[in-house]
């Protein structure tokens, strides 16, 4: 819907995550892809091969190809034999599936074959599974002779798919387009898709691009063995190709620009003029800076900026230098810990740059003085990294007694202590979270709110709460909704909106965590009495409700499945779907967009489309669902809620 | 052994040729390595040659010694 | 960094930058070889270390043994199989029509080289009387020996056996010269005429030029067994389906490096390596991307050791088989890891002596059984599978025939003799071989599911001698041959045979075998049975054959470990349910219970 300034393209705005970012380029592009389950980059090799099954052709109408192997280190294998063949291909991995293929990276640098994989960036078992955002695996191949670069969203981890693609294919280079797992791969953002005649000049015909060295009329060997007398020669003859790589991503990244209107480049300077202080970060966590350095400066006229590391391979060490110099500290926050090494990776390339511009070496504007350098390690396995955290990373640069090595987001001894955690969300944003059982089918309508929502021009941010354990378990989902672009990427503390399809959720959680005053929540109840909903609620939540001003709605959305499922194994499933209807129903945000009922469920109807698949019964069905959500919901009156005389000690903590 | 003995080389120490009792030529090669002697079946032309004191034609390439009667031939020697 | 202006090569600049195959065939084959490589500059061209196609034929082994081949033309059958068993196309035959004979032989000044010229070929009944009588021109037939190719290793001599028409002869730089012309000579001589190729005879393909599409020049032992499965399996793949139809991928091992070490390349096919565990998957991806382009005819094979595919790559064969993807497998099986110095491999016989399997005063070799990759790849649907050798060439030639026939995966095992690692001489693969068949230490297969709807019919045993018996037995002489005899005529089984060692050969083992050995020896009579009960020869004889033993030494450790524990749980079992640990835990958990209690008691 609409189009972003400054494209010579028509463009489409619409909401899907990272993975479907990546997954929508790629199935445009590529002629095929390779892959092996990882958590959290499955999701981005399952996509591409529903296109597969689907007869998909790429923008040049060539059928795509996806084989799923046995292994990772097979799925690269594949990959590598189908570009030596001249085929244009991905791959999607992540974590232990990464570093599996490690072996099988070089001979693909070593080849120059040009190819992209996709990287969800996830923790290593390095001392016990966990299947999360980190960046210890991309680290791990950092140096397998690919370049790496690093989306910090959606929106750019599709756009990243082109650039590195374009590049890669100018240097004869392999890249790592790398986004965060499940933060960035698995939430759903507003994406602006990019055109198909855009791309198909930006990237070029296969055919003309890519050099088939397993051509039966030219026949080469490829992948010999050399000794000592030669070895030596062909690794520094390689320097060739590698000379090229910053210019060919360069030149990626401005003919980007010029035809799309963006602003990519090798790193992402935010708030950096004047800023006496610097957080230096890679992926999601370097947007989380940047909406809390805003705040900083806004709230308490602190002048702090943030370098986003796009370009981890090839390093751009003189532009960091050039962000860096005239500060008085920065601390780079890494998502790896390896206490061996000199420094974490990046602090280490970070401070070889500038002993090279203390040096003159070439390539770098001298300087004399180098800022004061914080390291830290945060985000591991997906712990939550705060804007407070961010603030902590200030307050430490500024200390007299300061950590020069620091953690965040865990009580250690190396931690940062942390304080205030402020609200950096988009002026006007509205959240949800959502507590439900897995099998409920919330988290699916938690995407189609989203998908709505977005339809409707906001902005959004969706993404359940991932763990590793499987379904029957409670849930929890978030959603936020905003006029401006969401630049957090942290775990929702400030919520507007609670519902709970999970009866239990008074029990096993706090629902009142973070949610703001004049909050809503919704319950799901067999009962219709408001006097009885109200009455069955715990005390203790009663007085929060009354303190905090929150409204109350519910609804037996169970029975409204029951009578609309189409077949009985839809009755579980189709619960969630009804606080589509609530939701549209009942939440303020929406209320100001006077859409006609008509028009609205017209909406609705293609979202549940897209959402949940063609069959017509489910679909009919599900529309229904979302319609006796909408009328059918009821608010427990205030004169209720204030009447009840109740008061129980032990209120549950507020947030 | 049942098994035959493992393969030894077969390089040619020389080739004779001989004149049987009967008059008939007949021409050997012996291998200098092992005990082996390999039948050479005589072409058209050979005896000719190596009464004229000459190698046969099939022996110029790779010049081994050729005996004949227990002499060895001139041409050899000349080698 | 900063804003440098870029500009992309295009296609054709960047397959100029990858390799130029002028400038590699002109000036780097010649500076390496003249000057040494030390000379060569760090250029763009060696980064990619591309080897253009048939570079090894510039390779000269001239100086290599001090033997070559001599040809005994009135012997010669015109069988081929020097031609065949060479593993370095050092030898080769040709059919020549008398006139075109006598033109070429008119061009040559001095009559004493016309002479040897002439003499190198004969009149065989094979190529002159049986067309003469057919009223057809005969032709005649020549063997000519490469002397920059030939290592020396006599392997022909073996092959031509009892004809009598090959033997070694010492080289002298005056002889040098002459196998040099007379090898320039047969280049200048046209390509041996269709008509004289049948399509019958298996063993005549490597008369034609499409046959030869592995020109030497590779770095192989002498006498290789594995480059002689190569040279053969891209000879009767190149013959039916032509050179442009065909192209290679190689997992690492001694294959990849005797065959790409830079800058010798002796295939004249497309040819490529990555790893060493994953050519099945790598093939995979060119053959995915080959179908996308129409190139579904075109055939693609995949080589590799018996480590490459048996161990480290087997499930990566795995996963290929189940793609149903039409690529081929050559497995060069030489029962070790070859490459590595001779390592055992899932592939060795149980009591080989190799290295990690070492004979030594308490463990005496590999204690497991062979792994036997044939009938795990057959219990995989759709596959066809072969186990075959160089030395039954008829039966190799027709195995790969069908694999290039067969819509689907194929894998083919060929038995590889390695003469380091074996213990045998140079001039023994095709020895060897034949011998590991009738001894059953590696007997012929061919399993085509096309043949039928039950194992029975799929499984074919033939080309095995004395098929319904348990050993072979030679019928003239009545002896019968057994895995003992093979081990015999090994080194590497030397160490079981216990009596004194009368021979200094090496290849000899002289007295009683070991209980080891004999225990090897029921292990292959089992795997026999088993392949004579899945071809419906005979049925439930498998299960007479006693359980292999494993090494006494292994045994007894785990049983001894097996005791213990026992013993722990018993004691553990009688004494009192409260012992120490389990009421540690009772306390711990009891704990957290009350503290759960108390929580949801204050809630």
């Amino acid at each position: 819907m609409g189009s972003t300034n400054g494209s010579h393209f028509p463009e489409i705005t619409t909401t899907m995550d990272g993975a479907q970012s990546v997954v929508y380029v790629e199935a445009k592009i590529t002629q095929g892809a390779c892959a092996y389950p990882i958590t959290s980059s499955s999701k981005m090799g399952e996509e591409y091969e529903t296109y597969v099954a689907d007869g998909v052709t790429n923008l040049w109408e060539q059928k795509l190809q996806f084989m799923e192997l046995e292994s990772e280190h097979s799925a690269a294998s594949t990959c590598e034999g189908f570009a030596l063949a001249g085929g244009r291909v991905t791959n999607f991995t992540s974590g232990q599936g990464l570093i599996l293929m490690k072996e099988v990276l070089y001979t693909i640098s070593g080849k120059r074959l040009p190819i992209v994989f996709h990287i969800g960036a996830r923790a290593l078992t390095s001392h016990s599974l966990n299947v999360h955002a980190g960046h210890d695996d991309v680290m791990g191949v950092a140096d397998c002779g690919w370049g790496m670069i690093f989306a910090k969203n959606a929106q750019e981890a599709g756009d990243f798919a082109l650039i590195s693609r374009r590049a890669a294919e100018d240097s004869d280079t392999p890249f790592f387009n790398v986004q965060d797992g499940f933060l960035t791969t698995h939430t759903i953002e507003t994406v602006v898709l990019r055109d198909d005649e855009m791309m198909r000049q930006y990237i070029g015909k296969p055919e003309e691009k890519l050099l088939n060295l397993m051509d039966t009329a030219n026949p080469l060997m490829v992948g010999a063995v050399q000794n000592q007398d030669s070895y030596m020669k062909g690794k520094i003859a390689q320097r060739h190709y590698y000379d090229q790589v910053p210019a060919a991503l360069q030149n990626a990244m401005d003919e980007f620009n010029q035809l799309n209107g963006t602003n990519y480049s090798m790193i992402e300077e935010h708030n950096m003029e004047n800023a006496e202080y610097a957080i230096v970060a890679m992926g999601g966590a370097s947007e989380t800076a940047m909406a809390t350095v805003d705040y900083m400066r806004d709230v308490w006229d602190t002048n702090v900026g943030v370098v986003n590391i796009v370009a981890f391979r090839p390093f751009p060490g003189p532009i960091i230098v050039e962000a860096l110099k005239n500060v008085k500290a920065f601390s780079i926050l890494e998502r790896m810990d390896n206490p061996l090494a000199q420094s974490n990776p990046l602090t280490t390339e970070v401070k070889s740059a500038f002993v090279d511009a203390m040096n003159g070496a070439p390539g770098y504007s001298k300087i004399d003085q180098v800022p004061k350098m914080f390291s830290g390690a945060g985000g591991l396995g997906s712990r939550d990294i705060r804007p407070a955290d961010f603030i902590s990373m200030v307050e430490n640069m500024r200390a007299k007694e300061s950590k020069r090595f620091f953690v965040i987001g865990i009580k250690h001894d190396l931690a940062l202590s942390v304080g205030l955690d402020p609200d950096v969300r988009p002026e006007g944003s509205f959240s949800m979270r959502g507590h439900s059982v897995g099998g409920f089918g919330s988290v699916s309508t938690n995407k189609a709110i989203a998908t709505m929502v977005g339809e409707l021009g906001y902005h959004v941010q969706a993404y359940p709460k991932y763990g590793s354990e499987k379904a029957g378990l409670p849930t929890t989902y978030y959603l936020t909704i905003s006029r401006e672009p969401i630049r957090t990427h942290s775990e929702l503390n400030f919520v507007d909106f609670v519902p709970m399809n999970d009866t239990n959720a008074f029990h096993t959680t706090n629902p009142f965590a973070g949610l703001q005053e004049k909050g809503m929540i919704f319950l799901q109840t067999p009962m219709t009495d408001p006097q009885e909903v109200w009455d069955a609620i715990p005390a203790n939540a009663q007085e929060i409700v009354r303190k905090k001003h929150i409204q109350v709605v519910a609804l037996d959305t169970k029975a409204i499945a029951l009578e609309e499922a189409p077949s009985p194994q839809y009755n579980q499933v189709m619960q969630g779907v009804v606080l589509l209807g609530i939701f549209l129903s009942k939440v303020p945000f929406l209320q100001g967009l006077n859409m006609a009922e008509e028009e609205l469920f017209d909406q609705v109807y293609k979202v549940l489309d897209k959402n949940y698949g063609h069959r017509p019964e489910s679909l009919r069905a599900n529309l229904n669902c979302v319609k006796r959500g909408y009328h059918e919901v009821f608010e427990i009156p205030r004169g209720i809620i204030e009447i009840t005389s109740i008061v129980r000690s032990l209120p549950l903590a507020e947030n | 052994m049942k098994v035959s003995e493992a393969p030894q080389r077969r390089s040619i120490h020389y080739i004779e040729y001989r004149q049987t009792e009967n008059g008939e030529w007949i021409s050997e090669k012996f291998h200098a390595d092992c005990e082996l002697v390999m039948e050479h079946k005589i072409a058209d032309g050979e005896i000719a040659q190596i009464e004229a004191g000459e190698r046969p034609d099939w022996t110029i390439l790779g010049l081994p010694e050729i005996r004949c009667n227990g002499e060895v031939i001139k041409e050899y020697l000349e080698h | 960094m900063g804003k440098v202006p870029f500009f992309a090569p295009t296609l054709e600049e960047r397959l100029e930058t990858a390799v130029n195959i002028e400038d590699f065939n002109n000036r780097i084959l010649d500076d390496y070889d003249r000057k040494g490589s030390a000379e060569l500059e760090a250029d763009v061209q060696t980064a990619r270390s591309i080897i253009p196609a048939a570079s090894g034929s510039y390779r000269d082994f001239s100086y290599i043994a001090t033997e070559i081949p001599l040809y005994d033309p009135s012997n010669c059958v015109g069988c081929m199989e020097c031609v065949i068993e060479c593993p370095d196309t050092a030898i080769l035959g040709k059919v020549v029509e008398p006139d075109a004979l006598q033109s070429e032989l008119d061009q040559v000044d001095d009559s004493r080289d016309q002479r040897m010229l002439r003499s190198r070929f004969a009149d065989t009944q094979k190529y002159f009387s049986t067309f003469e009588k057919k009223g057809e021109e005969g032709g005649l037939f020549g063997i000519f020996i490469d002397p920059t190719k030939c290592k020396g290793c006599a392997e022909c001599v073996d092959a031509c056996g009892d004809h009598q028409a090959l033997s070694m002869v010492t080289k002298t730089d005056e002889t040098l010269k002459q196998f040099q012309e007379t090898f320039d000579f047969y280049n200048q001589l046209p390509d041996t005429p269709k008509r004289f190729i049948s399509d019958r005879l298996l063993t005549d393909m490597m008369l034609s030029p499409d046959s030869l599409l592995y020109v030497g020049g590779a770095g192989s032992c002498a006498g290789c067994g594995e480059a002689t499965a190569l040279r053969m399996m891209t000879a009767a793949t190149g013959f039916v389906h032509g050179p442009e139809n065909f192209g290679m991928v190689a997992s690492t091992g001694c294959n990849t490096v005797y065959t790409s070490t830079y800058p010798y390349n002796p295939y004249t096919i497309p040819w490529a390596n990555s790893l060493f565990e994953n050519g099945a998957t790598f093939g995979m991806g060119v053959r995915s991307r080959w179908n996308q382009m129409g190139w579904e005819g075109k055939k693609l094979w995949v080589v590799g050791g018996d480590g490459a595919f048996l161990d480290i790559g087997f499930q990566s064969l795995s996963r290929m088989i189940m793609s149903g993807m039409d690529i081929n497998v050559l497995v060069l099986d030489t029962q070790v890891y070859s490459n590595t110095g001779g390592q055992a491999s899932t592939a060795s016989f149980m009591s080989q002596r190799s290295d990690m399997a070492w004979h030594g005063k308490e463990l005496k070799g590999k204690r497991e059984n062979r792994k036997e990759l044939a009938n795990i790849c057959m219990m995989h649907p759709n596959v066809y599978v072969a186990q075959t050798t160089c030395a039954h060439f008829n039966h190799f030639y027709r195995c790969v025939m069908e694999a290039n026939e067969y819509d689907g995966p194929a894998v083919i095992i060929a038995y590889s003799t390695c003469q380091p690692e074996h213990g045998v001489a140079d001039n023994a693969a095709m020895k060897q071989a034949k011998l590991a068949v009738d001894s059953r230490a590696f007997p012929l297969i061919v399993y085509d599911p096309r043949k039928g709807d039950t194992m029975k019919e799929r499984l074919d045993l033939k080309g095995n001698p004395s098929v319904q018996s348990d050993w072979y037995t030679i019928r003239k002489t009545g002896e019968t041959i057994d895995f003992i005899d093979f081990a015999r005529s090994e080194y590497r089984f030397h160490k079981h045979f216990l009596g004194e060692i009368e021979s200094p050969k090496i290849t000899a083992g002289y007295g009683e075998p070991s209980p080891e050995l004999l225990a090897s020896k029921e292990e292959r009579l089992a795997n026999w049975r088993l392949l004579q009960e899945l071809a419906g020869i005979k049925s439930g004889e498998t299960a007479k054959v006693a359980p292999v033993k494993q090494s006494a030494a292994g045994s007894e450790a785990a049983a001894k470990q097996k005791a213990a524990l026992m013993a722990a749980r018993k004691a553990r079992k009688a004494s009192t349910s409260g012992d120490e640990g389990g009421a540690e835990a009772n306390k711990q958990k009891a704990a957290l219970l009350a503290k759960l209690k108390a929580q949801k008691a204050q809630k």
